[in-house]
């Protein structure tokens, strides 16, 4: 197994102030709205009253994070180019458009992990799914935004800031499955979780590039916090509330960890995903602008804002790949580049053995000098 | 009568079809039940691969590190050559051609057909009425297997083997200067020699791995002379290139020769001790100056002067040769002229001198010394001795008087399909639709046959025209030993068992010969039976298998033949003792004089078309062409055309032009390269029917080796104004340079 | 890892055997991540093999807006981590030597990684086991470098950049350093006329290498 990789420098210093002031503010506006939401406090239940804590602290080490990566040069121009091209107003419907192919291919269907491979999407719907159906169902509860109140012998009443909603029977199939929401979300994620590790244990490629903190632990959380609900739901369901408490502990434990885990590993790609409506807008659009032509093989390759905007990129990062002849390096597609690189081998002196040549005499390349060589180029 | 009537159809049904991952597709999480270590299936290097199997199939393979010849090294054929196993076209019953369709049969029916029909054949017409044609890529054990079936199974004399176009040029050359036919040093001697001559091989394309050793020795400081009309990777890698006019090898390897008896180069205490004919051989070579050499061949003077100074003056150093000298109606004589340098120079028979030929085929030395050649018995015996004939009808059991008489090469087979004498032929392991030169003459010769049956994995162009089809097995589903181009004697196991009702060929050669009746002769039901009987047949041969095992070959990694005892260790290098295989223990010199070759270019043909190889494709192209990787490199043929020739034509890079010669025509887009020679196209040979270069090619046979000349015949080009862009540029979404050029 | 890759173009026969071989490797198993592209086929048979350079400071690496790509400890630049690329492709043109490819329905870079599910564990990377020259060779620099009459070099030069990397080239000559200033000429081309120029421009073999695109999509 891989371990920890090595840091790179290069990226500029890091600028924390503006990160932590965005952290804190981020908790701030939650904080707010779980005092206004619960309508000061008055649906907000006590008991969950950890959780609510650690979700607001994540969320501000969430935006916290966040900033952080925005300072990344290439994801600010990013950013901020997806921004600038969104909000140009004649490209508005469109811009809209392109946003929501994006949102309903990548982020719902997520097609691109299907064509990475059937049983990889399937394994990441089942986790994915089954944790946004257990945010949707925890966090109005935990923050007193949802709270139940008893109408006669069976009915419930779901109040959603406060306002009444409509009235379940307890013993109807739609309330039985409301109500054990929780659970079927936590046997996707178990089943999810199941099959990523297991192909994390098979593949080869995988043995060989994982890290144990940063793919097993992840899968492993989710798993303890799935188990540690199930066994809620069974504790009241089957053994009289047996052990119940000590579980709800261990329960919140595991949740607490994850949410403080979620800025800084695998799972942060939940927050960083989005970005791909930016960069695939970046993409649409710049396929409709004039196209960077290669100077060598004069073979258009990628549109020129992307290619100069990349130029920028690699500047702020304190490369110059700038040549005599005007160019940068990045003007050149790929293959060209290869092949310069392949010619300069060529044309290096033969001072001990000839480079790429027999002994053949009729193109007079014996006499050429390299100051000849160069006129040429 | 068979001819190809629906060829929609079978191509629809067998193919070639491209299929490019391992059965269920990629993976990196199989669990691999076994892994078998093999050789590779294609050239004869036979470098060393373990095949990965799972669940009875071959799904990858690994690098074999631990055998000594390749070290694990492959090229792309090799990487890509566990593919072929699962193909989707592979053959998987016996096909009988009814009314224009192969129709699946029962291997019953198959066989009683071909029994009955093959004996209708002899009874009507005679024994000699049936050909057998075989090949090179087939174990050693299937190659004795061949010779026995034609001469003790149907009692016919024609039989012959696709190393006709391949070796027969080289193994005349050597018995006639050595008295044996093989390789004389090993390929760890190639490190040790200071300077290298490389005559008519393209090495980096057909001969991959042995470019290991090629550059071991540069490594050490040697040097490389090549002798090849274009400039290939080789001969762009080489010191010294001399770049000849197609056909002309001997007027160069004289010309070398003549510099270093000037210099007083050569070695006066062998050629005394160990030789004979010197004299008469000198008063030729001095003819061959420089400059004449120069005037013939068109190479400058300077560098055949400098070639035999750099190969005169080194203590060390070695011969190699391949196809391209060989190839020719001079062949032999080509052959010869460059044995006289090795034996002027006395540098033969110690490490780092030597001499060998690069072998073709994977079995392209084992296959061509146990009898399936025309006029061989195994051991390198010979069908016109009457000691060797009576030897090995002992072994064999069979009646002195039952032995046939020796037959005739393939390309003359092929004459007398077409004059009416053979009616009846059986194929195995070779394509002649593609290889063979003439290919619109080839399918006259198949179509005239009454009864034609042909034994392959594939559907081949040439099955195409069978009447009876039988499935075979590939290189993993059968054992058996190969001998590589150095003469050693290695071991392909069988990782897999045959897919359908497919069989192993001998097997099928068996069962044929026991339904007619000589069962007896063919009581074989393993690879090793057959190689227990091979060991005796050769024994005493020069080619002596007597002491191999299977177990030696596993234990030393290959044994180099001749091992005539258990306990011998077999020959890595020959005529060690400086004594050769003549009956006076002498080499012989050959005086050899520069003949052009059967067809110059004229007003008419201006041009000399040489044909050869490209790195993706091997042979006839049947197993390699239904492999995607290997097509997308290289997808068809292409004519090799100098700028100013083009020029002059008023050709484009990438336009197709046709390429006519007095026997055929053909369509080839061009590629316009410097590295060939103005007065000289090339086309690769790889792909049958309207692709095949060997439409144009000239029959016209070697004297002595019957070797047809492919590397030299007479051609022009048209242009006619086609559009259509190479397959290649046509993938590309961008504009090439050329295509922009035309104005698209 | 002390062992690493040794670069020789001028043994390079040009004939893809690892191309072929990289497909079989469990990373990025069935897709090449190595290149053999001819320099000029008009001119020469001379082609030149890419594999990931493995620069000690990845421009790829730092212009990934994901912070997807990772080195390891050994020096290995990794492809990108599959949970973060954004398939933005600025890597790709990014790279000083073009190695990078990208996919995008899979929304994935993927890259040479030195094979690291075989060097990991001690085997040699399949492009340098199947070489059939030594154009692709791995081990550790003393066992490789006096066995040979090239001059090993990690430094390469583009304009203004200086860039190392882990990942030798083989020089024939004395020079310390690879320089790529502009895009250059093959040699056999120098004196040639216009109009020879023309007849020989670049060839449509060159192209071969990329099916799909001019810029390095999988």
């Amino acid at each position: 197994m891989a371990t920890a990789a090595k840091k790179l420098t290069r990226s500029g210093a890091i600028n924390y102030m503006h990160p932590t002031i965005i952290g804190v503010i981020a908790s701030a506006v939650l904080t707010l709205l779980v005092i206004v939401g619960s309508r000061n406090l008055e649906h907000f239940d006590s008991a969950l009253f950890g959780y609510t804590i650690a979700s607001i602290v994540a969320f501000g080490a969430i935006a916290f994070r966040y900033a952080i990566w925005l300072q990344r040069p290439a994801t600010r121009t990013y950013f901020r180019r997806g921004l600038q091209l969104f909000f140009q107003r004649k490209k508005f419907a469109a811009n809209t458009a392109s946003a929501a192919t994006t949102v309903a291919t990548n982020l719902v269907a997520q097609k691109f992990i299907f064509k990475r491979g059937t049983m990889r999407w399937l394994m990441h719907a089942l986790i994915m799914w089954g944790c946004v159906i257990a945010a949707l169902i925890t966090f109005p509860l935990v923050f007193g935004w949802v709270h139940f109140e008893l109408e006669g012998d069976l009915g419930y009443r779901a109040y959603l800031f406060g306002i009444p909603t409509q009235l379940m029977q307890g013993r109807d199939i739609f309330a039985w499955i409301v109500f054990h929401g929780l659970d079927f979300s936590a046997v996707m994620v178990i089943a999810g979780c199941a099959i990523a590790i297991h192909r994390r244990l098979k593949d080869r490629g995988a043995i060989a590039t994982q890290t144990f903190l940063l793919d097993f632990v992840p899968h492993m959380m989710l798993i303890a916090i799935s188990v540690s609900g199930l066994m809620l739901t069974a504790s009241s369901l089957w053994f009289e509330g047996y052990m119940y408490s000590f579980v709800a502990m261990v329960h919140q434990a595991t949740v607490i960890m994850t949410l403080f885990y979620l800025p800084f590993g695998k799972l942060f790609h939940v927050v960083q995903r989005p970005a791909s409506i930016g960069v695939e807008l970046y993409q649409r659009r710049s396929r409709e602008m004039p196209q960077a032509v290669c100077p060598r093989c004069k073979t258009e390759f990628v549109g020129q804002m992307w290619i100069d905007d990349l130029k920028k990129v690699v500047g702020e990062l304190g490369f110059d790949y700038r040549m005599a002849n005007g160019q940068t390096l990045q003007d050149y597609c790929p293959r060209c580049k290869r092949i310069m690189r392949g010619l300069a081998y060529a044309g290096l002196p033969d001072t001990k053995e000839k480079v790429f040549y027999g002994t053949r005499e009729e193109a007079g390349h014996t006499e050429t000098t390299k100051s000849e060589k160069s006129s040429q180029q | 009568m068979s001819k190809v009537e629906n060829l929609d159809r079978i191509l629809e049904q067998f193919g070639p079809h491209l299929h490019d991952a391992p059965d269920g597709g990629w993976a990196a999480d199989r669990v691999i039940d076994n892994v078998v270590p093999t050789h590779c299936p294609y050239c004869a290097v036979q470098c060393g691969l373990n095949l990965l199997v799972e669940k009875n199939k071959v799904v990858g393979f690994e690098p074999r590190y631990d055998f000594p010849v390749n070290e694990g090294r492959l090229c792309p054929k090799g990487v890509t050559a566990y593919l072929q196993t699962h193909h989707p076209d592979r053959l998987l019953y016996p096909l009988i051609k009814r009314n224009g369709y192969f129709e699946r049969a029962s291997w019953d029916d198959a066989l009683d057909l071909i029994v009955s029909k093959f004996q209708e054949i002899q009874a009507k017409y005679g024994k000699d009425a049936i050909g057998i044609y075989s090949g090179s890529s087939l174990t050693t054990e299937k190659t004795y297997l061949m010779g026995k079936f034609a001469r003790a199974g149907l009692g016919t004399r024609y039989i012959d083997y696709n190393g006709r176009l391949c070796m027969v040029s080289a193994a005349a050359g050597n018995n006639k200067a050595f008295g044996i036919d093989r390789a004389a040093n090993p390929f760890a001697d190639i490190p040790l020699a200071e300077v290298l001559i490389i005559a008519g091989a393209n090495c980096a394309e057909t001969f991959p791995v042995l470019n290991k050793y090629l550059w071991e020795q540069r490594d050490n400081g040697g040097r490389w002379i090549v002798i090849d009309p274009r400039e290939t990777a080789t001969a762009r890698q080489g010191d010294l290139h001399l770049q000849l006019k197609p056909g002309t090898d001997v007027a160069v390897a004289n010309g070398m020769l003549n510099v270093m008896v000037r210099e007083n180069l050569i070695d006066e205490d062998f050629i005394a001790n160990s030789t004979n004919d010197w004299e008469a051989t000198r008063t030729v070579i001095e003819k061959y100056t420089p400059d004449v050499a120069s005037q013939i061949s068109d190479v400058p003077a300077k560098k055949i002067e400098q070639a035999g100074l750099l190969y005169g003056r080194a203590k060390t150093g070695m011969i190699m040769h391949a196809r391209g000298i060989e190839h020719h109606t001079n062949g032999v004589n080509n052959v010869l002229s460059y044995i006289n340098i090795v034996l002027a120079t006395g540098k033969i028979g110690e490490p780092g001198k030597g001499y060998g030929t690069i072998t073709g085929q994977g079995n392209g030395q084992g296959g061509r010394e146990h009898g399936q050649k025309a006029d061989q018995l195994p051991g390198q015996r010979s069908m016109l001795n009457a000691e060797h004939r009576k030897y090995v009808c002992d072994v064999w059991g069979l009646p002195e008087e039952e032995l046939p008489e020796a037959g005739v090469s393939v390309v003359e087979m092929f004459d007398k399909m077409r004059e009416g004498e053979i009616k009846g032929f059986f194929s195995l392991c070779n394509n002649g639709m593609v290889s063979l030169p003439d290919t619109n003459k080839i399918r006259q010769s198949l179509e005239n046959l009454e009864f034609n049956v042909n034994v392959d994995f594939f559907m081949s162009e040439s099955s195409r025209y069978a009447d009876v089809v039988l499935p075979g097995t590939t290189w993993a589903e059968d054992e058996g030993v190969t001998a590589n181009s150095e003469a050693r004697v290695i071991k392909i196991n069988k990782a897999v068992d045959p897919p359908g009702e497919a069989k192993t060929d001998w097997w099928i050669v068996c069962e044929i010969a026991r339904r007619m009746g000589r069962g007896k002769y063919f009581n074989f039901n393993s690879p090793r039976e057959i190689f227990d009987e091979l060991r005796v047949a050769s024994k005493g041969g020069n080619a002596d298998y007597y002491g191999i095992t299977y177990e030696k070959i596993e234990k030393q990694n290959g044994v180099f033949w001749m091992c005539p005892t258990l306990d011998h260790p077999g020959t890595p290098r020959l005529f060690e003792d400086k004594k050769f295989y003549h009956p006076d223990k002498k080499a012989k010199f050959h005086p050899i004089e520069y003949k052009p070759p059967a067809e110059v270019p004229d007003a008419e043909y201006p041009l000399a078309l040489t044909t050869g190889r490209v790195v993706y494709q091997y042979l006839s192209g049947n197993q390699t062409r239904r492999i995607g990787f290997l097509v997308e490199q290289c997808p068809e043929p292409y004519v090799e055309i100098h700028p100013e020739t083009a020029l002059a034509l008023k050709i484009n890079d990438g336009e197709r032009v046709k390429v006519v010669s007095r026997r055929g025509e053909g369509v080839f887009p061009a590629l316009i390269v410097r590295t060939i020679r103005p007065d000289t196209i090339f086309i690769p040979y790889h792909w049958g029917e309207q692709l095949a270069a060997n439409q144009l090619t000239n029959p016209a046979l070697d004297p002595i080796s019957k070797i047809p000349e492919y590397k030299a015949c007479a051609a022009r080009i048209e242009k006619i104004h086609s559009r259509e862009l190479p397959i290649l540029g046509r993938n590309r979404k961008g504009a090439s340079l050329s295509e922009v050029r035309r104005g698209k | 890892m002390q062992e690493t890759m040794f670069i020789d173009p001028q043994r390079c026969i040009g004939c893809r055997s690892c191309v072929a071989a990289c497909r079989e490797c469990s990373t990025h198993k069935g897709y090449s991540m190595i290149f053999v592209d001819h320099i000029d086929r008009s001119e020469t048979t001379a082609t030149m093999p890419t594999v990931c350079m493995h620069c000690t400071e990845p421009t790829c690496a730092l212009v990934c807006p994901a912070d997807a790509i990772k080195m390891n400890e050994d020096g290995v630049v990794m492809s990108a981590l599959k949970p973060r690329c954004l398939d933005c492709r600025n890597c790709v043109n990014a790279c000083p030597f073009g190695v990078p490819k990208y996919n995008t329905a899979m929304h994935l870079q993927m890259k040479c990684d030195m094979c690291y599910d075989r060097t990991s564990e001690g085997l040699k990377p399949m492009c340098a086991s199947v070489c059939p020259t030594g154009a692709i060779s791995f081990g550790k620099y003393e066992q490789i470098v006096p066995l040979r009459r090239t001059k090993p070099v990690n430094a390469h030069v583009f304009g203004n950049q200086h860039v190392e990397t882990k990942v030798y080239l083989m020089l024939p000559t004395d020079e310390t350093e690879v320089n790529i200033d502009g895009c250059g000429v093959f040699e056999g081309r120098i004196g040639l006329t216009g109009e020879q120029q023309a007849q020989t421009g670049e060839s449509w073999i060159d192209t071969q290498e990329e099916q799909s695109d001019k810029s390095n999509e999988f």
